[in-house]
C-alpha cells in the first residue's frame, strides 16, 4: 500500500506564508493541518491537507536549544482537532517549515522531538492517519503514524494541487 | 530517455521534464478528442497513464480515430489497444494502466491520476467526472465538439479546465440546468452526432496545452480555471464571454471541505 | 446546500431500514438503505437514493435504485450507471409534477410507479 498527500495550492501558499512569519522569540513557526484519509482500503490511499491551524504567538515557549517548542494548550488545540476529525476521518499533521532551497528532511531535533506528537493523536482519532509535514521553500517531505509499527513511515509523494502543480516525488511511480 | 529528444521544448523550464514524468494523466474517452490527447501527451514525454473504454475500433471511427487503422477495424481492436500502442510506440518505459469499462465502473485507477482529460458525449457523464476529481483534488480538463444546423452546419466546441480550488463547469456556465434537461429530454441520447478529426485535433491540443502549462507553470499565468469556446467555422478559440472579465469567487457547487470520500450524515 | 423540514424528513424512515443524508455538487440527497419496494417486485428491498429536487436534468424529484428493479410493468430504465456518492445507480422515467406533496409522499409516489400499470 502507498500513501499520496495531497494540498490545495491556495492553502500550501497560506501555510507556507504564515510559517514564514517572524516570531517574537522562536526560531521557527508551527502549525497543523487536517489531513483527510480517503479509501483507506485501496492500493493507494490519499490524504487531502485542509483546514491549516497555526499555533497562536503566545503558544510557543521561550527555548534556546530548538526551532520551536510549543506548550500545552497548543497542544491540547491539536489533540481537540483530533477528537474532532473522528466522524470525518480527518487525522492531524504537525507542520514547520526549513526555510532553504530544495529537498528538505527531519534534523536530529525533528527527528528526535515529532515522533513523540502522533501516537498521542492516534489514541483519540483512530480511523484517522495523523503525521508530520516538513516545507522547505520549494519542496516538501511528509511522514505518516504507522499504529501497526509504531513509527513514522515516510509518504512518497506530495502533490501540490493548483496553478502550477508541483510534485514532491522520491521514487519511481508504480 | 535522452535529452535530445526534449530539448526542443528546454524552454518549458529546467525542471519541467522532470515534472512532465512524475505527473499522472488520466484520458476518460479514447475517440476523437483523446486519442489525439495520448498521442500528443506520448510525444511530450508523460510516463503515467491511466485510460478508460470500453470500446472496439469500428468503421465509423477511423475519420478520426487517431492512431486506428484498417487493421484494428478488421480486428475489432479495442480503442484501449490502439491507445497503449501509441504511447508504447514512444515512451517504452511508461506505466499505463488501461481500463477496459466506464469509468464508474472501476473508479480506483483514476484516483491516481493528478490531471484527468474527460473526452465524453454527455454533459451529465462530464458532470459526474467533476465531482469524483473534485472530490479528490484533481484537475479536470474536459473537451467535446458538435455541428448545429445545416444551411450551412456550424462546428463548434470547447475546452473548460475546472480545478480544485477554482470555479466549476457550473460557475462558468458551461453546465447549466438548461443544457441537462435538454439532454435528458433527448434520454441523454448522442445518437451519431457528427464528428470530424480537425477540430478534435484544435480542441485536444487546446487542452493539451493547458495541461502543461499546469505542469510546468511556463507561461506564469497561474490559471485555475478556463472555458474557451472553438468557432470552427471562424477557426477561432477565444475565452467564452461569460468568464471574460468575470471575478469567480469560492466555488459554491464543491465547497472546500466537501473533499474526499462522500460523508453520510445518519438521521 | 438545499435543507428540507426535519419533520418530513424523519418521515422517510418509514420506508427504509436507515436514513441518511450526503451533499453532492450543491444538491443534499437522501441514502435510503434496505428501502422496501412494493409487492411483485424484485428485489423486495434494495437502497435506493432521494433527490427531492430538480438538479437539470427536467425532473423535480426522482429516486435512483442500486439495482435495475424487475417490475410487474415495462419501465423505462434510462438512467442507468449514474454516479452519485461514489455508487452508480439506476433510475426511471417517471415525473411527479406536483409542488405541494411532502417528501414522504413524493417517495411514495415514485416507489408505487413500479407496479403502477401505466
Amino acid at each position: 500500500m502507498t500513501t499520496e498527500i495531497r494540498i490545495p495550492r491556495g492553502l500550501y501558499e497560506a501555510v507556507l506564508a504564515d510559517l514564514r512569519r517572524p516570531h517574537d522569540f522562536a526560531f521557527e513557526r508551527v502549525g497543523f493541518l487536517k489531513g483527510r484519509l480517503c479509501s483507506p482500503q485501496r492500493d493507494q490511499r490519499l490524504i487531502l491537507l485542509h483546514d491549516y491551524r497555526p499555533v497562536s504567538d503566545e503558544h510557543y515557549r521561550p527555548d534556546d536549544t530548538v526551532g520551536a517548542n510549543i506548550g500545552e494548550a497548543a497542544m491540547s488545540t491539536a489533540m481537540k482537532a483530533a477528537f474532532d476529525g473522528r466522524a470525518t476521518c480527518d487525522g492531524v499533521f504537525h507542520v514547520h517549515l526549513h526555510d532553504e532551497d530544495g529537498f528538505t528532511g527531519m534534523s536530529r531535533v525533528d527527528a528526535r522531538e515529532l515522533p513523540k506528537l502522533p501516537p498521542g493523536f492516534a489514541s483519540i482519532g483512530k480511523t484517522a492517519v495523523h503525521g508530520v509535514v516538513i516545507l522547505s521553500k520549494n519542496h516538501g517531505s511528509a511522514w505518516e503514524y504507522s499504529t501497526d509499527e509504531k513509527r513514522l513511515v515516510e509518504v512518497p509523494r506530495i502533490v501540490v494541487v493548483g496553478a502550477p502543480l508541483a510534485i514532491f516525488d522520491k521514487r519511481r511511480l508504480w | 530517455m535522452s535529452t535530445e529528444r526534449f530539448k526542443r521544448q528546454s524552454f518549458l523550464g529546467a525542471n519541467s521534464q522532470d515534472q512532465i514524468a512524475r505527473t499522472v494523466i488520466g484520458v476518460v474517452g479514447l475517440g476523437g478528442g483523446g486519442s489525439h490527447i495520448v498521442q500528443q501527451l506520448a510525444h511530450i514525454g508523460f510516463q503515467n497513464f491511466v485510460l478508460y473504454d470500453d470500446d472496439v475500433v469500428e468503421d465509423s471511427n477511423l475519420n478520426r480515430l487517431i492512431g486506428g487503422t484498417a487493421v484494428d477495424e478488421r480486428s475489432m481492436s479495442q480503442k484501449l489497444y490502439v491507445a497503449r500502442r501509441m504511447i508504447f510506440g514512444l515512451q517504452p518505459q511508461a506505466n499505463v494502466v488501461g481500463v477496459p469499462s466506464k469509468w464508474q465502473q472501476d473508479p480506483s485507477a483514476l484516483q491516481r491520476c493528478n490531471i484527468v482529460f474527460g473526452c465524453m458525449e454527455t454533459l451529465l457523464a462530464r458532470s459526474e467526472l467533476e465531482v469524483f476529481t473534485r472530490r479528490y483534488l484533481i484537475h479536470y480538463i474536459d473537451i467535446g465538439m458538435d455541428v448545429h444546423g445545416d444551411n450551412p452546419p456550424v462546428i463548434g466546441g470547447q475546452v473548460v479546465l475546472s480545478s480544485p480550488d477554482g470555479p466549476c463547469m457550473r460557475c462558468v456556465r458551461f453546465l447549466t440546468d438548461e443544457g441537462l434537461t435538454d439532454e435528458a429530454a433527448r434520454y441523454g441520447d448522442a445518437g451519431d452526432r457528427p464528428q470530424v478529426v480537425w477540430p478534435n485535433g484544435v480542441l485536444a491540443s487546446t487542452a493539451v496545452g493547458i495541461a502543461i502549462d499546469l505542469v510546468t507553470g511556463w507561461t506564469r499565468k497561474r490559471r485555475n480555471f478556463d472555458y474557451l469556446v472553438y468557432d470552427g467555422t471562424r477557426g477561432t478559440v477565444k475565452p467564452s464571454l461569460y468568464i471574460q472579465k468575470r471575478e469567480f469567487g469560492p466555488c459554491p457547487h464543491f465547497p472546500t471541505d466537501a473533499i474526499g470520500d462522500p460523508r453520510f450524515t445518519e438521521l | 446546500m438545499s435543507t428540507y423540514p426535519p419533520d418530513q424528513v424523519q418521515e422517510l424512515k418509514q420506508f427504509c431500514d436507515k436514513l441518511k443524508s450526503f451533499p453532492e455538487g450543491g444538491v443534499t440527497y437522501f441514502l435510503m438503505e434496505g428501502t422496501n419496494l412494493p409487492d411483485g417486485c424484485s428485489p423486495a428491498k434494495c437502497d435506493v437514493v432521494f433527490r427531492p429536487i430538480d438538479s437539470g436534468d427536467g425532473y423535480m424529484s426522482r429516486l435512483y435504485f442500486d439495482v435495475v428493479v424487475k417490475c410487474p410493468y415495462a419501465r423505462n430504465w434510462n438512467v442507468t450507471n449514474a454516479r452519485l456518492a461514489e455508487r452508480n445507480w439506476h433510475a426511471f422515467s417517471w415525473k411527479v409534477n406536483v409542488t405541494n406533496f411532502t417528501l414522504a409522499q413524493l417517495v411514495r409516489e415514485h416507489l408505487s410507479a413500479l407496479v403502477r400499470t401505466v
